[in-house]
């Protein structure tokens, strides 16, 4: 049986209204292009805009569909997010190896909910560690990608 | 020579350890997060210069082939297709691992993808010629309006609803026109950062809207990444065969779809398993368990994108047009071994042809107990190996597949940053298929629609040339059919459930 009063998508009209501001900007933009490369910024624009305003009046009343709730650690998923990111950006200026070894070990402890005991540490640092530099011989030295 | 010759050429014992390694090579690249089919077929393309023309053909099919396959593994265990033609294999297959079914799907997936991969072959073996032919009749505004097709199906069939659907696959479209415009060369949506002259890579997009939001939740709960299920000893064929036999017609129709849509070039690879999970889903009596982990949607998606290595070869070969980018590849291969592609390839070039395509045939059937063996090792190790191990393994993972691309360090960047903004995506409802579709067919959809409307505006009725043309309109009932199903049936089911 359908909720009677089932809760406003909140989290969904912040994206459609982030859709929406994408879209009009996108479509401000393209007033510098040509006339041919103008033509789909504009149109996909401002579907853009037609279609997270149509949502948002949708879900205000109260017939979107909402997320579920999160569960588990939002402290480890930002710090997932914020190592990848550095990993990213830290690529060129330390090096693959440098920067890799430091995001994996970084990983290593942020995906470990268990004990630390020696075993477990050395076990995991040593897989992990062995799964690098297979990776870093297979692609530097036998496939020749040049790892920065 | 006729064919019984043909075969024979094919099952020398090079020709077959060729096949071999190359399935086993594919399937194992293709498996990895992060790595793809194009990547696998890439590296390996050098190794096959010194090998002579049909071998050098044998040993590239078995790897795509394989990495085509070996996409499935990632998507059904870790949420993350290797390939865009695996999107739709994580609608079910995911759902299934997460049941403690995952030995099974990947068994159902094997045996599927052997299907689809032998209908394929068979195709290009008997009608090759005939079928490339079909490609010819598609001009800009076909390829405009199945483009939109495959996005308002991905909008349609991905969990959640379906505006959001759509407006994911808008956003999808927005950051394919970053960079140079491919009609008019203007340079869009770069701003300061020249690094996206370039646009934004496809792969590194692929990588990082569908692998880091599943790192990020991987890192959030104590649990299992995976549930083992009961331990059954075996492959679960027995249970895999009862399935494939309640869905026949399924494993037939994908395979065909697989075949027919892989034809197209550019845009067959990545919609053709899409096309077949959308017919899948509306044939079925269990359609209301599609994207729950219903086995019937792994058969329909992975018997259709193992259809496409045989269809995506198809104008590759009669007509020098590559179906895939893997095709793509492979035409500059046959290019340095001196084959010129062309319907004269099949009379001129006839051994070399079909010995390639019975290889093929040869490597998909080897890839039977070969996807077995290696599916059930990835899932016993996927299930064992520990989440702190996992995790960081998976992301270097991400990271070297984004950079050997183009071995750029911004591509890497590009991959980190969609990937963080997909997981803020998806907590507002927003999921990565729909935009990953969007970027993929954005220059497909854009081309083809600022060519419709110069040679619309040419000819003084830009709608007659959108509206009119015999194959558009087909496909336009497509999309209104494709729209339309998903809110009858809703509003169907809300009729039932009103009593």
């Amino acid at each position: 049986m359908a909720e009677r009063n089932p809760p406003i998508d909140r989290a969904g009209i912040a994206g459609c209204v982030l859709a929406v501001v994408l879209g009009a900007a996108a479509v401000w933009a393209a007033r510098g292009f040509s006339d041919l490369g103008a033509v789909f910024p504009r149109t996909i624009g401002s579907l853009l805009v037609v279609l997270g305003l149509a949502y948002t009046v949708l879900a205000l009343r109260r017939r979107g569909a909402s997320v579920a709730p999160l569960q588990g650690s939002g402290a480890r998923r930002l710090g997932v997010a914020l190592v990848m990111l550095a990993w990213g950006f830290a690529l060129a200026p330390l090096g693959f190896a440098a920067s890799s070894a430091s995001a994996m070990a970084l990983l290593l402890v942020l995906a470990n909910h268990g004990r630390w005991t020696l075993r477990h540490a050395l076990l995991y640092a040593g897989s992990a560690g062995l799964m690098l530099a297979a990776f870093y011989v297979l692609f530097k030295h036998a496939l020749n990608v040049p790892l920065p | 020579m006729g064919s019984a010759e043909y075969l024979l050429a094919a099952l020398t014992p090079l020709n077959l350890l060729l096949a071999l390694g190359g399935v086993i090579a594919g399937t194992v690249i293709g498996a990895l997060p992060g790595l793809t089919a194009t990547m696998a077929v890439a590296v390996l393309v050098p190794f096959t210069f010194s090998m002579q023309p049909a071998a050098a053909l044998i040993a590239l099919g078995a790897i795509y082939t394989g990495a085509i396959y070996g996409g499935a593994y990632a998507a059904i265990l870790l949420n993350t297709p290797g390939t865009p033609s695996s999107i739709a294999t994580t609608f079910d297959g995911y759902p299934m691992a997460r049941a403690g079914k995952g030995d099974l799907a990947l068994t159902l997936a094997c045996l599927s993808s052997v299907f689809g991969g032998l209908v394929g072959a068979g195709f290009l073996l008997l009608l090759a010629p005939p079928m490339a032919t079909v490609a010819l009749k598609f001009g800009p505004v076909e390829y405009f309006w199945l483009a939109i097709f495959g996005l308002t199906l991905i909008a349609s069939l991905g969990e959640g609803s379906t505006l959001k659907g759509l407006i994911g696959g808008c956003l999808g479209l927005l950051l394919s026109m970053v960079g140079v415009a491919d009609v008019g060369g203007d340079i869009r949506y770069v701003g300061d950062y020249k690094a996206l002259l370039g646009g934004i890579d496809v792969v590194s997009a692929l990588i990082g809207l569908y692998c880091i939001p599943v790192l990020i939740e991987l890192v959030a709960t104590p649990a299992a990444h995976l549930d083992a299920g009961n331990r059954v000893a075996g492959f679960r064929l027995r249970e895999a065969g009862a399935a494939l036999g309640r869905s026949k017609f399924n494993l037939a129709r994908s395979s065909v779809i697989g075949t027919v849509v892989g034809i197209l070039p550019g845009a067959g690879g990545s919609i053709a398993s899409l096309v077949a999970y959308s017919e899948a889903k509306r044939s079925s009596p269990r359609s209301a368990n599609f994207g729950k982990g219903e086995p019937d949607g792994v058969i329909a998606t992975e018997s259709a994108n193992n259809a496409t290595v045989g269809g995506g070869f198809i104008p590759t070969l009669v007509l020098g047009i590559p179906g895939t980018p893997p095709d793509a590849i492979i035409l500059g291969a046959l290019l340095v071994q001196g084959i010129r592609t062309g319907p004269t390839l099949f009379t001129q070039q006839a051994p070399i042809v079909y010995t390639f395509i019975w290889g093929l045939i040869l490597a998909t059937v080897i890839m039977l107990p070969v996807g077995l063996l290696i599916g059930r090792f990835a899932f016993r190790s996927i299930v064992a190996i520990p989440k702190a191990v996992l995790v960081p393994c998976v992301a270097l993972l991400t990271v070297l597949g984004s950079f050997s691309v183009h071995n750029n360090v911004h591509e890497v960047q590009q991959m980190v940053v969609l990937g963080v903004a997909a997981w803020g995506l998806g907590r507002m409802g927003f999921s990565a298929s729909p935009i990953v579709l969007g970027l993929i067919l954005g220059t497909i959809a854009e081309r083809g629609y600022v060519q419709g409307h110069l040679i619309g505006g040419a000819r003084g009725d830009v709608w007659a040339e959108f509206f009119a043309r015999p194959i558009s309109m087909a496909i336009i009932a497509f999309i209104a059919l494709g729209l339309l199903w998903p809110w009858w049936q809703a509003r169907r089911a809300r009729r039932v459930a009103h009593g």
